[in-house]
């Protein structure tokens, strides 16, 4: 940590000990109280819900709503769609997280060569991971519609797929055909890797050149380098956008509701392929109206994530790299 | 002494202008073919990136038999009538969806901000007992998914505050629905208060006790000190707030049921519902909700840049 980090030591009891004190709580007290309103109280406020049987519609607010004990959450831990969807969050977080790190890593060795106009390719690079995700999925949506769209056109010329035109042709059906709704959806979101490409890049900035200096005068290529070198400093990053990326992808919404035709009406996609924890819970809640029961499957996908992470954190010891100033 | 007397703060205490310019740092050996190489793939990236937006542009001008049809890379005709058939295809104008989003990420951003600087000051320069133990109750916050949050936050906001709608102000219905999302948001975001308490830091604190010597109270430190050296963080939360705000899909979904509330990606998912087979105006729509982030993102590429940088450095 930097220098001057820490206030200036004070006489304890003195007047002007009082006043920081004062400082700091009045100062940190416009996020404790945000915290207590916001966070806290709505933490108690589930577990009550995750009790009953609260409907919005039937009971008006939610503390005239019946307590029914337990059976919320033996409810969905005997529901198939539960159990489905459990299956379907894993699927889409373990492929798309997977996907964008392999993809990004390569891409961010490319932008951190020293070429021509590297900026610009970083802005471009980076570009798709801000823009606004039902607009992307509007866009995919159209590329990937089976017959007239983009992606059926590239793959009826590399004669991947056959020719929509031909009355026999079956193309490839990415918005309704339940084995293709989700690996579409994984595709779309590597467009925006820039977020985790980024870390990449900075994790690629503060890898000394010496190391690279030392490995070229050992006779190393530039795979064995990017293998013992790159690969192995990185890690710490891979660790960190694994995470972050998982704990992310766990609670993705807005790709499925777009992708299965918006929301209003959303019952997960083409045989619930697209049916995931977070969209089933939105689904049981905003449009069943059964408050309690949606609460409850929210503290399951709670428990998968903390199981997600707890493994990451445990098995990062077999596999993250720390220099030795960490 | 006086303020002046302490010459240039030292900048590079402070994490973004050591990563201000994130200089390209790459091998030298690489020859002749491989730069080629590098040129080709660099190019291939660029397209991959913009090509969706293309695409988004072009089948926008199509007529919409044209753009159901068939794939071409430049409009058969131009249709700029797309633009304002789509404008007036929702029970309101496109711009009054454009000034909601606007106004709600705009009011978001500037409660973020403020509420956030303010904290971070306090947890970066006073001493307080528990100040330890609040921190970390700070990070820990960072943890809860949204997911359990959603339907609880939902039951308060609706029961005990009724912000679900119902009363009038400003001469509007139901504007009430807008503050379940914008009245958290000054009370600080946990992640964006622990980036600026980490930069606060980073700034000397030697030039807070000269102020101090001059007879500046806390706020005229935070003022005159603080702020002017956490501008380039200020920007990147500025922006970061700003663009998670107006891209956000489940926040405006659950809240702002009236349709005269809805912001522009409301808009956009009942146009795929009403009209899912028009593609040119779904484009059109898309196109009108993603230019505000582009021209966001055209100004101040370098500040999102940086702060996203930072998060992963910092986090």
């Amino acid at each position: 940590m930097a220098v001057g980090a820490q206030a200036a030591p004070v006489d304890k009891g003195s007047n002007q000990h009082r006043q920081e004190m004062l400082w700091g709580y009045g100062l940190t007290s416009i996020w404790l109280i945000g915290f207590l309103v916001f966070s806290a109280a709505p933490i108690i406020i589930a577990l009550f819900i995750s009790f009953t049987d609260w409907n919005p519609i039937r009971d008006g607010a939610f503390w005239n709503a019946r307590g029914n004990g337990v059976s919320n959450y033996k409810i969905f831990l005997a529901d198939h769609r539960y159990w489905h969807a459990v299956w379907n969050t894993i699927y889409y977080s373990v492929g798309s997280v997977g996907l964008v790190n392999v993809v990004s890593i390569p891409v961010a060795v490319l932008l951190n060569q020293k070429l021509r106009g590297i900026n610009i390719y970083r802005t471009i690079a980076y570009l798709p991971a801000i823009m606004p995700a039902v607009a992307t999925v509007l866009i995919f949506r159209m590329m990937f519609q089976p017959s007239s769209g983009f992606i059926s056109w590239i793959l009826t010329r590399l004669h991947i797929q056959c020719d929509p035109s031909q009355l026999t042709c079956n193309p490839y059906d990415w918005l309704s055909n339940p084995r293709l709704t989700m690996p579409a959806v994984i595709l779309v979101s590597t467009w925006a890797l820039g977020q985790t490409m980024l870390i990449y890049l900075a994790g690629l900035q503060g890898i000394s050149g010496s190391y690279y200096e030392a490995a070229a005068i050992d006779g190393a290529n530039t795979w064995e380098q990017f293998r013992n070198i790159t690969l192995p400093l990185l890690t710490p990053a891979i660790f960190f956008n694994v995470v972050i990326g998982l704990i992310g992808a766990f609670q993705e919404f807005t790709k499925f509701i777009i992708w299965s035709g918006g929301a209003g009406g959303f019952s997960g996609g083409p045989s619930d392929s697209l049916l995931t924890l977070f969209t089933y819970s939105y689904e049981k809640g905003f449009e069943d109206n059964l408050m309690g029961l949606a609460t409850a499957m929210a503290f399951g996908l709670f428990v998968l994530i903390g199981i997600f992470t707890v493994i990451n954190f445990v098995g990062q010891r077999r596999w993250v790299f720390y220099q030795e100033e960490r | 002494m006086a303020l002046q007397g302490t010459g240039a703060p030292p900048r590079t205490a402070a994490p973004v202008a050591a990563l201000s310019a994130i200089s390209p740092k790459g091998t030298e050996r690489t020859g002749h073919s491989s730069r080629v190489i590098a040129y080709v793939v660099v190019g291939l990236l660029c397209v991959f990136s913009l090509f969706p937006l293309y695409w988004m542009l072009e089948n926008s001008l199509r007529s919409e038999s044209d753009a159901s049809n068939s794939v071409t890379f430049w409009p058969e005709e131009f249709h700029w009538s797309n633009y304002s058939t789509m404008w007036n295809s929702l029970t309101y104008p496109f711009h009054i969806f454009l000034i909601n989003s606007f106004v709600m990420a705009g009011l978001v951003t500037i409660g973020t901000v403020a509420s956030c600087a303010l904290v971070a000051y306090g947890f970066a320069r006073f001493r307080f007992a528990g100040r330890e133990f609040l921190f970390a109750v700070i990070i820990g916050t960072t943890m809860i998914p949204y997911a359990v949050m959603m339907i609880p936050q939902y039951a308060m906001f609706i029961n005990v505050f009724h912000w679900g709608g119902g009363g009038s102000a400003f001469g509007y219905h139901n504007l009430y629905q807008f503050l379940p999302q914008i009245v958290p948001a000054f009370f600080g975001s946990p992640f964006f208060i622990f980036l600026l308490r980490q930069f606060i830091r980073g700034i000397p604190y030697d030039l807070d006790e000269a102020a101090k010597v001059d007879g500046a109270g806390p706020l005229r430190i935070f003022w005159t000190i603080i702020l002017p050296e956490l501008r380039p963080a200020l920007a990147a939360v500025t922006v970061l707030t700003f663009i998670g705000k107006w891209n956000d899909f489940l926040g405006p979904l659950i809240y702002l049921t009236d349709a005269h509330n809805w912001t522009i990606e409301l808009a956009l998912n009942s146009f795929i519902g009403r009209y899912s087979t028009i593609f040119n105006l779904q484009m059109a729509a898309s196109l009108m909700s993603m230019l505000p982030i582009m021209i966001v993102y055209f100004i101040a590429s370098r500040q999102i840049i940086e702060g996203v940088t930072l998060s992963g450095v910092k986090g």
